[in-house]
């Protein structure tokens, strides 16, 4: 099965070093896949010309409108097995969780309708099937579909979503990031796959502060899991490990590299920690992970805003609900209304192209919160002292109000 | 990427598309050019197609864009009746997406590429 292959100078320089390389991945796929070998060429010849060939289009499959990314070259006379190289997204299950049966079907049908080429996952949080023909896209889509998967998202509409693997494998995850997913997912799948929105929504869920997920930078809604009681200390565990490591290990990597000074080491080899103080970096937890653990009164925070560069620069999510319990089935409702609520708000108020975070700081938290009926809370703000958004000139006020109601909500 | 690379015959007349179908000047849209893009998709434009055509057509006359979907939608399901329901209708008639198929056959420019990140 002798193919074309197109000699690729610059790539090649790719290839050496420890590292594994896509160049030599996609090699060794071009001796099965024409459309391959001419993409290393097209490739090749980017290289060469410092310049991109690919452009956008149109395509879709039936009842979808977005999931598909269309890529057309503008060399095909030169290398015209890849004149079209779309790819399909394709959600994966919550956590990324996959049996080798699935991943076999997965390949089987990329081989027979695309390149052969699949990335897991992309930036998106998508499976990436790279490389379709235009007439293939259907087809391909409808095989996984009667897999039991689902169109990504792309364009103005809600996105696919992110996990991490969390409880299944983590044992810092502090609550159920599977099924916090699935259900808030499912919510809005009409959102995902037809495309009605101002611009992008992010939903991501990370188990602990660690936020695999990226989600406080990448995330229109961030749920990331916390705990509102003590760090739960095995001592004994804290000694072993100062048996092994010694004193000055945990002086130098643990204590004093925690941001608010609140741990410290006693004499006797155990630990205490200044829990008010705790601002939940995970740091320590992250160092000694068998003498350490998160609390046991475990739940989310919610934070709304995180985004990429566009119409402003990057932003941070904000906090809009700085703990909730995830453990019941309404606890899931509310997030997932929570969800809505957001989304509603923003579908009304959004500029076009504008994320959910650009409206915020263009109108104000505060008439967001009011806008999603949430009230103002001090725990949103971690250091009111220092923090120059905080006013404090109408404090008796507002914390009167603030006792007000949640005297009302204990006795209601 | 807006070069004339194609070429549409409606009522006799020829206008400018680009590669993908759309034509390059929206002011060329005349209802028989809405039926010839609709023919080409496989689509016969009944009173639901037309209601949705005149509405964007309407937008971009005062606004000299292409609407939003969200708008097309917030329209079905206000002055349609439609409902919680609109978005369903919209793919109902328009089952290839609205960016694919609804903006096209409407005379719209072709919308910019996705934001795919
Ligand atoms: S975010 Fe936390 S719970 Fe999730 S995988 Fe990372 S460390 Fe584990
Ligand atoms: S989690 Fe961070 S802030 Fe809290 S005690 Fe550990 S190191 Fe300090």
């Amino acid at each position: 099965m002798a193919k074309k292959h197109h000699p690729t100078p610059n790539l090649d320089q790719l290839e050496p070093g420890p590292w594994p390389s896509f160049v030599t991945g996609l090699k060794a796929l071009s001796n099965k896949s024409e459309m391959i070998g001419d993409l290393l060429g097209q490739l090749e010849h980017s290289y060469q010309t410092k310049k991109g060939y690919w452009k956008g289009g149109t395509i879709s499959v039936y009842g979808y409108g977005g999931g598909v990314i269309p890529r057309f070259s503008e060399v095909a006379d030169k290398f015209p097995a890849s004149r079209e190289f779309h790819t399909l997204r394709i959600m994966p299950p919550a956590g990324m969780h996959y049996n080798t049966d699935i991943l076999r079907k997965l390949a089987d049908i990329w081989d027979r309708h695309g390149s052969g080429l699949i990335a897991f996952h992309g930036q998106s949080g998508d499976i990436m099937f790279q490389g379709a023909r235009s007439e293939s896209v259907q087809p391909a889509f409808d095989e996984f579909n009667a897999l039991g998967f689902d169109m990504g998202g792309a364009g103005p509409s809600v996105r696919t979503s992110m996990s991490c693997v969390g409880s299944a494998r983590c044992e810092h995850s502090c609550f159920n990031e599977a099924r916090a997913h699935r259900e808030v997912l499912n919510n809005f799948t009409d959102d995902l796959h037809r495309p009605a929105l101002p611009y992008k929504f992010k939903f991501k869920f990370s188990g602990c502060p660690n936020d695999c997920m990226n989600s406080i930078q990448r995330a229109d809604m961030a749920v990331i899991g916390t705990w509102r009681d003590d760090i739960q200390i095995d001592q004994a565990k804290v000694g072993e490990f100062i048996a092994e490591k010694g004193r000055n290990y945990v002086l130098d990597n643990v204590t004093s590299r925690c941001p608010t000074r609140c741990m410290s080491l006693n004499d006797d080899d155990t630990l205490t920690v200044d829990n008010h103080n705790c601002v939940h970096c995970m740091h320590c937890i992250n160092v000694m992970t068998k003498a350490l653990s998160p609390g046991k009164d475990r739940g989310v925070s919610v934070l709304v805003g995180g985004k990429r560069t566009l119409k402003i620069g990057d932003l941070f999510g904000s906090v809009i609900v700085p703990f909730m319990k995830l453990e019941n089935a309404e606890d899931y409702e509310r997030l997932t209304e929570l969800g809505s609520e957001i989304i509603d708000f923003w579908a009304e108020n959004g500029l076009e192209h504008e994320r959910c975070g650009e409206m915020i700081e263009r109108i104000g938290l505060e008439n967001f919160l009011e806008g999603i009926g949430i009230e103002v809370d001090p725990a949103m703000v971690s250091q009111p002292r220092t923090n120059s958004f905080v006013r404090t000139d109408m404090w008796e006020e507002e914390a009167e109000k603030w006792n007000q109601r949640h005297t009302g909500e204990a006795s209601a | 990427m807006n070069a004339q690379v194609s070429e549409l015959v409606a009522n006799d007349v020829t206008l400018a598309t680009n590669e993908d179908g759309y034509l390059l000047d929206p002011l060329d849209w005349t209802p028989e050019v809405a039926i010839e893009l609709a023919r080409r998709d496989g689509l016969e434009l009944t009173e639901d197609h037309w209601r949705i055509l005149n509405f964007m057509r309407d937008y971009y006359e005062e606004h000299l864009i292409a609407a939003d979907a969200r708008f097309v939608i917030k329209y079905l399901a206000t002055e349609g009746g439609y409902g919680r329901n609109a978005r369903a209708e919209l793919y109902r008639l328009f089952p290839y997406g609205y960016m694919q198929q609804t903006c096209k056959i409407a005379g719209m420019r072709r919308p910019r590429a996705w934001s795919t990140g």
